[in-house]
């Protein structure tokens, strides 16, 4: 009886083991790179960043566990003879696209800040826009719906000839079946 | 501090629950590959470490082990992005049990293994994004030692490591490992 028992328990512990293997190996990360180029608004830059027609989003957003990283690579030019700074904000699809920077600074949520342009070229590049991210958590919330408002924002100089020449965003989801 | 406290002690009672028979012992250190698997946001890099080998019965020991281990950089090949992301780098600790092995002696001996472990992936671009929670994970694998001598054995082995991190994924990564274990006692 014993024997029964034991064999019993060893397959039970096996069967989980291969379910819980199972489970687990079906899993993993992928990038969407979703590029962009701003309009020019009153008073700010405006992009509806929409990644739900991708491949990989359409083969994957139900299994969705977590937004790991969100970075962004974005090219500049400030035609001015002073620096200005740069700032993002993102909301919610469903809220409406805003008519001046006082609204977007109000309710919009500010994910990138303190990005300095000097004259000139600047770039942006991928690995160095984490240093620049904040408000991590509302971020990663708003990318996990696939749909965003983005808004480009700058700041300083008094009359600065300035422009985002373009710009992706880079999104590292986690997924599991 | 918890978890490195609750490490020592389970070391420290290893010799108890290996007690039937007499206790042998040795080291080893290996080196290798670390490849993530199905994670774009990191790429191949190296595994370095150590380990103590405790055993009590024949063909069966314990390995308490510390890795250092470093991912590569991921490549996003995407035109236009940069690919100026690090790769993260991995301090893993924990304690394998393996079957089929021998405290020394020579001749090939094919082995399986089994483990848990703490892993701690830190990526200083990236660290406003590190979830707070367990590193806790668990592996095992499939390796092979030739003895050169009575006390020293070429040791090669591969490991998988499943890592279960926030929603239900998990980080996995398979590490291809070679070095020397000596084995420490008359043989």
């Amino acid at each position: 009886m014993k024997q029964i028992i034991s064999k019993a328990g060893l397959l039970t512990i096996a069967g989980a083991v291969v379910l819980l293997a199972g489970c687990i190996l079906i899993s993993g990360t992928f990038v969407i790179v979703e590029p962009f180029s701003f309009t020019t608004h009153t008073g700010f830059y405006y992009y509806n960043i929409d990644i739900t027609d991708e491949p990989d989003w359409e083969d994957h957003k139900d299994d969705i566990d977590n937004v790991d990283l969100v970075g962004f690579e974005m090219w500049f030019q400030n035609n001015s003879a002073t620096s200005v700074s740069f700032r993002v904000y993102i909301d919610d699809p469903d809220e409406p696209v805003y008519s001046s920077f006082s609204e977007v600074d109000a309710n919009a949520s500010l994910i990138l800040s303190d990005l300095k342009l000097p004259e000139g070229e600047t770039h942006l590049t991928y690995g160095n826009s984490f240093a620049y991210v904040q408000n991590v958590e509302a971020l990663k919330e708003l990318v996990k719906g696939g749909e965003f408002h983005f808004y480009g924002v700058s700041t300083g100089g008094a009359n600065p000839m300035y422009q985002v020449d373009s710009g992706m965003v880079i999104v590292t989801f986690s997924a599991s079946k | 501090m918890r978890k490195l406290l609750m490490f020592g002690v389970f070391i420290l009672l290893l010799p108890m629950m290996a007690s039937a028979g007499e206790m042998q012992y040795g080291a080893g250190a290996f080196g290798g590959l670390n490849m993530p698997l199905i994670q774009d946001d990191q790429g191949s890099g190296s595994a370095f470490g150590a380990k103590a080998i405790i055993s009590g019965l024949p063909v069966f020991t314990f390995e308490p082990y510390l890795v250092m281990a470093k991912n590569g950089d991921p490549e996003i090949d995407e035109p236009g992005v940069t690919n100026d992301l690090e790769g993260a780098k991995i301090t893993a600790f924990g304690v394998d049990g393996t079957l089929g092995t021998q405290m020394g002696g020579q001749g090939m001996h094919p082995y399986v293994f089994a483990g848990i472990g703490f892993y701690k992936a830190t990526r200083d671009q990236t660290d406003m994004f590190e979830e707070a929670g367990t590193d806790f994970g668990f592996g095992g694998g499939l390796g092979l030692t030739f003895g050169l001598s009575p006390k020293l054995a070429l040791d090669v082995r591969g490991k998988l490591n499943v890592v279960p991190t926030e929603g239900g994924s998990s980080d996995k990564s398979a590490w291809i490992l070679g070095g020397l274990n000596f084995y420490f006692g008359d043989k």
